[in-house]
């Protein structure tokens, strides 16, 4: 389990993380979301020990992780631009990580080598910008850490690749319990893999939540009513985020979960009614808006 | 994993990258030691070069610690190598990669220090040997040679170590390639900068500023590890103790390897890309360099322009402050807009600045005309410039052949307890501080060295007229003290006593002498020697020199026509220093004079617009017996003048050559000479044209 508790950091007197607890659970893909500049990239860095934080403290399964090699070989850090030695090929890097990570799976290694029909023996940088994202994530998937940090993985990757990189970070969660932290500012792309959303904003964390009980709690209904009073009495007890109504159309978000709604709907037999999930981005326009943010400003 | 293994394993891996580095590294030592030394080799197995002492000579500059080809390859090294193997600290991308990994900081700093050591150590110690066995394959490898291989090696081992590790402190200390370039040569050459400036306030400013002869060196050698390297490996050479200094050396080494590895601890990873590293080190480093760089500019404005000229000096103080302000700031900011930030630290710079600048201008602590209380000196040293300049000194302790300077070694040795008259003659020097010297009247130039009883040593400068310091030091030359350090024959070790010659113009006698004659003849000059007076020196020529060898050295000592005994020594083992020249065996005199003729330059119409000079030189040659008889006893040996040019007084601007007649074979020998000055013949005077004006 990862620990963050209360940590900031400073830059030149700019404020890059302000206060942040967060709590990471073992199996878990944690998403860290937020705008350009929201300290995401910090707070991954932090995590990862390469900085240290001004304040506060960061566990891992209760170590803390900066300068202690115990906490630190539990994990591997991918950056955002992952460095790779001068002239090097995937198999120089294979060899040095090797050297560092004792669990590292050669076999494993030039398996998704061949998978992403990348050639070992050719220098780096001579790649793509893609394909370089693609040795570094294969790099620490099969370093066989317990966990990967992950900044903007996912970017640079064309969709068949991110649904292929998609696919082998689910098995890894699904083979070894694997957590994955995955800093993005896209939330699309973070949607159809991350258990838990934290929510950065100018350092501070907005939100921290789980993803399913955040989908599960919160749905859009649109309905034609027979009767205008029949919105009070579907509703009543059940916290409405958002109402808009178009001639008779209303389309509701609140917060309920589908099996309730859809019991009242039936008592009052409506014209039409539709209950439909939220995007994940509905889900945080909708969160932030009742804690006072504008958050289509935020995030893209 | 055990820590070793992946010590070696990351060790391994990090040569692999840097291999470029030793391959270069290879190459130039294989150059500039291997090839060099078959090279020369070759060249020397030419039998031309026979001289075994220059073959052995040229060797030692090959494979000994004063190649300076390998101490500018090794300072070149050490910063390509501190600079190349830590540059990954001023890359975000790097350092997180680096710092990410499960290895602990202490090991990532030792395998890429270790591997900085190796890419120098292993090309140049195989090219060391192979130079080695080249030279043992030619019969060229002596123990001395072989010696100072192995010192070269640990000499240059050791101050890569130190320069390298001074490097990395600068990269440490910096986040950016430009950055640790300055920083690098901030390391490397504040000191010898600050110790310039200083040399240049004190000379610029002080008249009686003691320059003393080793100053170039202390400049290099304050707080630089570059200077300390040059001064070792040449005293290495010439055979002097380096042990202490190399012990120093290690030492600072082993410290700066602490500090490298703290800071490299310290170094916050998102130091990189940003200026300096550590926010508490700016404000120092900028002040400290602006107040050295500011007086810098001062100083070299004021030089530069008239010399000592009050307002070029403040212009360069405002204009280098406001340019190395500024530039300091920029780098730090990376901002033109920041030039002129923290004004409180501008002021304090302006203010520190303005009291150093006030100090040497206005003299506030009247260093020129400072004199300790008499009660207060232990003890006056005293060196005089222009007395018997043919005197060598050495250390007569360790009796060391290496030649110590005449004013270093009096001025340490002399040591006058009885300090009346040369108290008498410091305080004749300060108040002689406005007097001017045209250049042609002679002036008494010399340097005192007060020990007070609290230990501390002042040395002082003065420069007045010889009439005025003739009395005084007339009674100084007399003190036996003065004597004995003034001629270091008093001080010599019997036992380093070589040969013993004696020569004149018309003689030379290479005595065979066991240990108690020599002893019986030194013993017999040294008591002259102390009856001598400046009186003597003046008027009087010596008969004859005696050339004493110590510790392989040869030595000059004159003597006089009053020193007897030594004379009747000398007479008894075949030297008869009585005999003197005879005018007859003269065949002509020659005699060049240096004229210059005042000539009026007019303009166009004929009105005198300036006045120019024009050399005029006349020869003339003496060959009547009339005339060379009255020439001889007017002329004074140009050798003997020139080593005592302070008590002689004669005419610099007449040439004077002596054709002496040696045997009936018609062999001749020249000799040079002076005439004393006004004593010059009439027809001499007439012939040549010379005017006294």
């Amino acid at each position: 389990m990862i620990e963050v508790e209360k940590v900031s950091k400073e830059f030149d007197r700019i404020k890059a993380v302000d206060q942040v607890t967060i709590a990471i659970r073992e199996g878990n893909v944690f998403g860290l979301v937020g705008t350009n500049g929201a300290g995401k990239s910090t707070l991954i860095r932090i995590l990862s020990g390469i900085i240290r934080a001004d304040e506060g403290t960061v566990k891992i399964d209760g170590m803390e992780v900066y300068e202690n090699i115990k906490a630190k070989q539990l994990f591997f850090y991918i950056s955002d631009d992952q460095y790779f030695f001068n002239n090097a090929t995937p198999k120089d890097m294979k060899k040095y990580y090797m050297a560092i990570y004792p669990s590292f799976d050669e076999g494993r290694f030039n398996g998704l080598m061949k998978q992403f029909e990348l050639d070992q023996n050719r220098k780096i940088n001579t790649f793509s910008k893609g394909m370089k994202k693609q040795v570094s994530i294969i790099c620490g998937i099969c370093a066989n850490t317990k966990y990967i940090f992950c900044d903007e993985t996912f970017d640079g990757l064309d969709p068949v690749m991110r649904q292929a990189v998609k696919s082998i970070f689910a098995k890894e969660i699904a083979e070894r319990n694997m957590t994955a932290v995955i800093a993005s500012h896209n939330l699309r792309e973070l949607e159809d893999i991350c258990d838990h959303i934290g929510l950065l904003h100018k350092g501070g964390i907005l939100l921290s939540k789980d993803l399913f009980d955040m989908k599960l709690n919160i749905h859009k209904i649109q309905c034609v009513f027979q009767r205008e009073e029949n919105v009070k009495e579907v509703f009543e007890g059940i916290e409405i985020l958002k109402m808009d109504k178009r001639g008779s159309l209303y389309t509701i978000t609140a917060r309920c979960n589908k099996e309730e709604i859809e019991g009242r709907m039936k008592k009052i037999s409506p014209v039409f009614s539709e209950v439909l999930p939220l995007s994940l981005e509905e889900i945080f326009i909708s969160e932030t808006e009742v804690v006072g943010y504008d958050i289509k400003k935020l995030i893209s | 994993m055990t820590s070793k293994n992946l010590f070696l394993k990351l060790l391994r891996e990090d040569l692999k990258r840097r291999i470029w580095s030793i391959a270069l590294s290879m190459l130039v030592f294989f150059l500039f030691l291997t090839v060099n030394c078959a090279l020369t080799v070759e060249t020397l197995s030419d039998p031309v070069y026979r001289a075994e002492d220059w073959v052995i000579y040229q060797i030692i500059k090959l494979v000994g610690p004063n190649n300076e080809m390998v101490f500018i390859l090794t300072i070149i090294s050490a910063i390509v190598c501190g600079i190349s193997g830590f540059y990954y600290l001023h890359s975000r991308k790097k350092v997180d990669l680096f710092h990410s990994i499960p290895v602990r900081r202490e090991i990532l700093f030792t395998i890429t220090y270790v591997n900085g050591l190796l890419i120098y150590f292993i090309p140049y110690i195989i090219n060391v040997i192979i130079s080695v066995i080249v030279l043992c394959l030619n019969h060229l490898l002596t123990g001395q040679v072989l010696t100072l291989a192995f010192t070269a090696i640990g000499i240059n081992l050791l101050f890569y170590s130190l320069i390298y590790t001074i490097v990395i402190i600068a990269v440490m200390m910096t986040g950016n390639l430009i950055v640790s370039l300055l920083g690098t040569g901030v390391f490397l050459l504040y000191g010898p900068m600050l110790m310039m400036i200083k040399e240049l306030y004190f000379s610029g400013f002080f008249q009686t500023y003691y320059e003393s002869f080793d100053t170039q060196d202390k400049i290099w050698q304050f707080l630089s590890p570059i200077g300390s390297y040059m001064d070792i490996a040449n005293r290495s050479v010439d055979g002097k103790d380096i042990c202490f200094r190399i012990i120093i050396s290690f030492l600072v080494t082993v410290l700066m390897i602490g500090l490298a590895l703290f800071l490299y601890r310290k170094r916050p990873s998102e130091a990189a890309g940003r200026a300096m590293t550590f926010a508490r080190s700016k404000p120092i480093i900028k002040i400290i360099l602006v107040i050295t760089l500011t007086l810098g500019g001062g100083i070299m404005f004021r030089n530069i322009a008239r010399y000592g000229d009050a307002g070029w000096l403040l212009f360069g103080l405002v204009f280098s402050f406001l340019v190395t302000y500024a530039i300091i700031e920029i780098i730090y900011n990376f901002d033109i807009r920041c030039a002129f930030m923290h004004k409180y630290h501008i002021l304090f710079c302006a203010v520190v600045v303005t009291i150093v600048a006030s100090i040497f201008q206005f003299d506030l602590f009247h260093y020129d005309s400072y004199v300790p209380k008499k009660d207060k000196i232990a003890s006056m040293s005293i060196y005089v410039s222009g007395l018997d300049t043919n005197l060598r000194y050495n250390n007569h302790e360790t009796g060391s052949p290496a030649f110590i300077n005449s004013s270093t070694y009096q001025l340490n040795n002399m040591e006058l307890t009885d300090i009346d008259a040369a108290y008498s003659l410091a305080e004749l020097g300060t108040k002689r501080l406005d007097h001017r010297f045209d250049g042609f009247r002679k002036s008494l130039q010399y340097t005192v060295k007060y020990t007070l009883d609290s230990g501390r040593k002042i040395y002082r400068s003065y420069q007045i007229n010889i009439e005025e310091g003739y009395p005084i030091l007339k009674d100084i030359y007399i003190n036996n003290r003065f004597k004995e350090v003034h001629y270091p024959i008093y001080q010599w070790d019997m036992s380093l006593i070589g040969d013993i010659s004696c020569y004149n113009i018309l003689d030379e006698v290479n005595f065979s002498l066991d240990s108690s004659e020599k002893k019986q003849l030194l013993k017999l000059y040294k008591n002259e020697l102390q009856s001598l007076t400046l009186e003597d020196i003046s008027s009087k020529s010596p008969v004859a020199t005696l050339l004493i060898e110590l510790n392989e050295r040869p030595m000059d000592y004159y003597v006089y026509e009053d020193f007897h005994q030594t004379i009747d020594f000398l007479k008894e083992h075949g030297f008869d220093a009585t005999k003197t020249i005879d005018s007859k065996d003269i065949k002509q005199i020659r005699i060049h004079s240096y004229n210059e003729k005042a000539v009026e330059i007019m303009n166009a119409s004929g009105v005198e617009m300036d006045t120019a000079y024009r050399q005029e030189d006349i020869s003339v040659t003496y060959t009547e017996q009339s005339e060379i008889d009255a020439i001889y006893p007017c002329l004074i040996q140009n050798e003997y003048y020139d080593n005592n040019y302070l008590m002689i007084e004669a005419n610099e601007f007449i040439d004077v050559i002596v054709i002496l007649k040696l045997d009936e074979f018609g062999n001749e020998q020249e000799c040079s000479f002076r005439f004393r000055m006004d004593s010059i013949p009439e027809f001499v005077l007439k012939d040549i044209g010379y005017s006294v004006e």
